[in-house]
């Protein structure tokens, strides 16, 4: 056989016809085949889930698509949380104009996207279908809700509680935390006998034995700081001043940063944050630490009797924190219907699964109620949590620079916490000067 | 298709078509975006609605409104003139020590070397164990002298030297630059002063300084862009607490891209700091003809 001789020439002669063939092919559009159905929607959701949710939220939703056969899910999950990739990677898709079809937010950057008006409006799609609220906290929704609109979904909703080792507080005589919300019977007083009890000291006058965390996180500051009657800003829907440095807000924060410095009954929060408060709670060094039900699984198999308990009352009553992170569906959406089934999906038969996989506390009440008091194993009166979500009255400040707002204030109450100023007056007065201008910056409505 | 052409004149267009895929790249991903960067400057944009012209608003915000601007500046400064002179210091006369002909050498010289080798989260973590006020091992040697050790990370006093101190575990990757610069220096020159009786501490000063002087020139220019730049170390051990006490610019800066998606704002920081670490640098390069010693420069006379 007489072989062929290309030239370089023709060589690239035919290589360039070809990939222009190639190029012209791929711009034809697709035709579908008669006779075959329109395939299914994409819907693309977005989750930050890591360790212990990784995997569960996704399991959860599986039966989507078999549920709502015309929608096919896209799940996607950036590990992590918030800072840790997930919102470069939303905001990425937002300024290209593809962002997910549902995605989660903090609740702190919702007066954000609304005030950009980036979210649709679920409201008539919760009216076509006579989708029931009140199985939701109502201060989440009314949260979500803005000029009659409602712009988004729980993702969960999770309070937190004292987590109490009563073999400890029994030992020393002392009151457990009560598991009922309206009870008269603790308060500040009885909670600072029960440190007063709790502490132990050696010879040497070393602590051997703490009552209580003290946490340099938000949240907890912030319920001490309700108890005693205080509130962050004015009106958390519509703030205009920052209100720390009022007389229960102040005592609210004097009392948290004395039970470290004056009275030692809890370790140092830097010590904290070194230790971890679950190990020195397990140990026997601690008897009482703040968290929430994604702690549960860290209190399946310890040897000890753990319980729950709510925080004490005092001048401002009975006081918790609860995340009420929404889901939220972009105006810009192709497939509303699915994102929007895909939502109710989510807060339904997958919700169930995922809380009994142990990953979230829940959306609805009745899932909340259902399985809190169903499951057995430790800890003990789960209820807590719940009665905690149901008599939630705080939110957040709603501006559109809370996340500022919120460190500005953080940076003042770790010199608190810390020990380097011990006037919880002083300390809030600096946190007005430096939060009020950021609040009149962050206010949108 | 080249054949036409003068010989000087395919290699030209050759070595053009050799480079171009590093020239596309420094195109595209570094002068694009500086400019792009500059031109955000002069914007307010939160990526998600459009971008809305400021003027110099941003640039007068960094100067006049912003207090932690000139604050996160001033730490970093700060960290960078307690952290580099350490640097150089401990790195030449480290360098100076494993460079002595001992039993042992390589070994003891990988051994200094090795933490260099880890780096970023990792290393983080365990000085954050190191530090721990009441269980790390800083502290415990320290209570060996019966010295109550301070918390280290948690006080606004200390937490600039602990980052400086942790700083120093990297000492061993420059000290490996500066025992190659030490084997460059020729041995006759030893030997001469020698031959003149010079002291151990002559022969450093006369000798080994001038002639090492090119590598702490380049170390030097390096410390500083590498400290003006730290970041991780406060990202994950403090998050800038307590207090903004270490609230480096990068960290600020990350902050203000972010967290808070001021695009604009965070630009200018970008640009400022790009303009403190020139200026640095080419206030270095004109001291330097006054203290670096290059073996082949001519004289001017």
């Amino acid at each position: 056989m007489k072989a062929v001789q290309v030239s370089r020439r023709d060589f690239l002669k035919v290589s360039g016809m070809a990939g222009a063939g190639l190029a012209l092919a791929s711009c034809t559009a697709v035709v579908p085949e008669t006779g075959t159905e329109a395939a299914p929607q994409e819907v693309t959701v977005f989750f930050w889930d890591g360790p212990p949710l990784i995997g569960i939220r996704e399991e959860a939703l599986a039966p989507f698509d078999e549920a709502y056969p015309g929608c096919e899910l896209n799940f996607t999950s950036v590990p992590g949380g918030w800072n840790a990739g997930y919102s470069e990677k939303l905001y990425a898709g937002l300024a290209a104009n593809d962002p997910p079809d549902l995605f989660i937010i903090r609740i702190a950057d919702l007066p954000e996207f609304l005030s950009k008006d980036l979210l649709l409006d679920l409201k008539p799609y919760v009216d076509r279908d006579s989708y029931d609220l009140n199985e939701f906290p109502a201060l989440a929704i009314e949260s979500y809700t803005h000029d009659g609109g409602i712009y988004g979904m729980p993702d969960n909703v999770a309070s937190v509680a004292m987590f109490c080792n009563q073999d400890m507080i029994e030992e020393a005589g002392a009151q457990v935390p009560t598991n009922q919300w309206d009870d008269p019977g603790w308060t500040v007083d009885d909670f600072f006998n029960m440190c007063e009890a709790v502490t132990q000291r050696d010879a040497n006058g070393d602590t051997t034995q703490y009552a209580y965390q003290v946490t340099g996180w938000s949240v907890i500051w912030q319920i001490w700081v309700r108890i005693f009657g205080g509130q962050l800003v004015d009106d958390p829907f519509f703030p205009t001043e920052c209100t720390l440095n009022e007389p229960g807000a102040v005592e609210g924060l004097q009392f948290y940063a004395d039970l470290i410095h004056k009275y030692g009954f809890a370790p140092r929060f830097d010590v904290m944050q070194d230790l971890g408060a679950v190990e020195l709670m397990h140990t026997g060094r601690l008897a009482i630490i703040n968290n929430g039900s994604w702690s549960f699984p860290n209190f399946h198999d310890v040897d000890y009797e753990v319980t729950l308990g709510h925080y004490p009352s005092g001048p401002g009553g009975r006081a918790n924190y609860v995340y009420y992170f929404p889901l939220v569906i972009p105006k810009t959406t192709q497939v509303p219907d699915c994102a929007w089934n895909l939502l109710k999906y989510f807060n339904g038969p997958a919700m169930e699964k995922i809380i009994q996989d142990g990953g979230l506390q829940g959306t609805t009440l009745s899932a909340q109620q259902a399985y809190f008091l169903t499951d057995t194993r430790p800890p003990q009166n789960k209820q807590v949590m719940v009665d905690a979500v149901r008599n939630f009255v705080a939110p957040d400040p709603v501006l559109t620079n809370y996340n500022e707002v919120s460190r500005t204030m953080q940076a003042e109450v770790d010199l608190l916490l810390n020990g380097e100023e011990r006037d919880a007056k002083v300390v809030a007065d600096r946190i007005k000067a430096a939060v009020d201008p950021l609040i009149q910056e962050g206010q949108w409505r | 298709m080249l054949s036409g052409l003068t010989f000087r004149r395919r290699e030209a267009i050759l070595g053009w078509v050799m480079a171009s895929p590093w020239l596309l790249g420094f195109l595209a991903f570094t002068l694009g975006p500086m400019i792009a960067s500059l031109v955000l400057s002069l914007y307010d944009w939160d990526l998600i609605s459009p971008a809305l012209l400021v003027g110099w608003g941003n640039y007068r915000e960094f100067f006049v409104d912003d207090p932690l601007s000139l604050h996160s500046l001033r730490i970093t400064l700060f960290y960078s003139l307690m952290a580099i002179p350490l640097h150089l210091v401990l790195g030449v006369i480290l360098a100076m020590l494993l460079n002595a002909n001992i039993r042992g050498q390589s070994v003891i010289r990988t051994v200094y070397y090795l933490p260099a080798v880890l780096a970023g989260v990792a290393v983080a973590m365990l000085w954050r164990w190191i530090f721990s006020p009441d269980f790390g091992l800083l502290n415990l040697f320290l209570s060996y002298f019966n010295i109550e050790g301070p918390n280290w990370l948690g006080n606004r006093t200390w937490v600039l030297p602990s980052f400086v101190i942790m700083s120093l575990w990297g000492v061993g990757g420059g000290m490996v630059i500066y025992l190659a610069g030490l084997q460059g220096i020729p041995t006759d020159l030893y030997e001469a002063v020698e031959i003149d009786g010079a002291t151990a501490f002559r022969r450093i000063w006369h000798i080994t300084l001038p002639m090492l002087s090119p590598v702490i020139f380049f170390q030097l220019i390096m410390g500083v862009i590498s400290s003006m730049q730290i970041f991780t170390q406060a990202f994950i051990m403090t998050d800038g607490g307590p207090a903004n006490a270490s609230l480096f610019y990068m960290l600020y800066l990350y902050r203000q891209a972010f967290e808070y998606r001021n695009m604009g704002y965070a630009s200018v920081l970008a640009w400022i700091l790009f303009l403190c670490i020139l200026a640095l640098t080419l206030l270095l390069f004109r001291t330097a003809s006054a203290w670096v010693y290059y073996e082949a420069e001519t004289q001017r006379t």
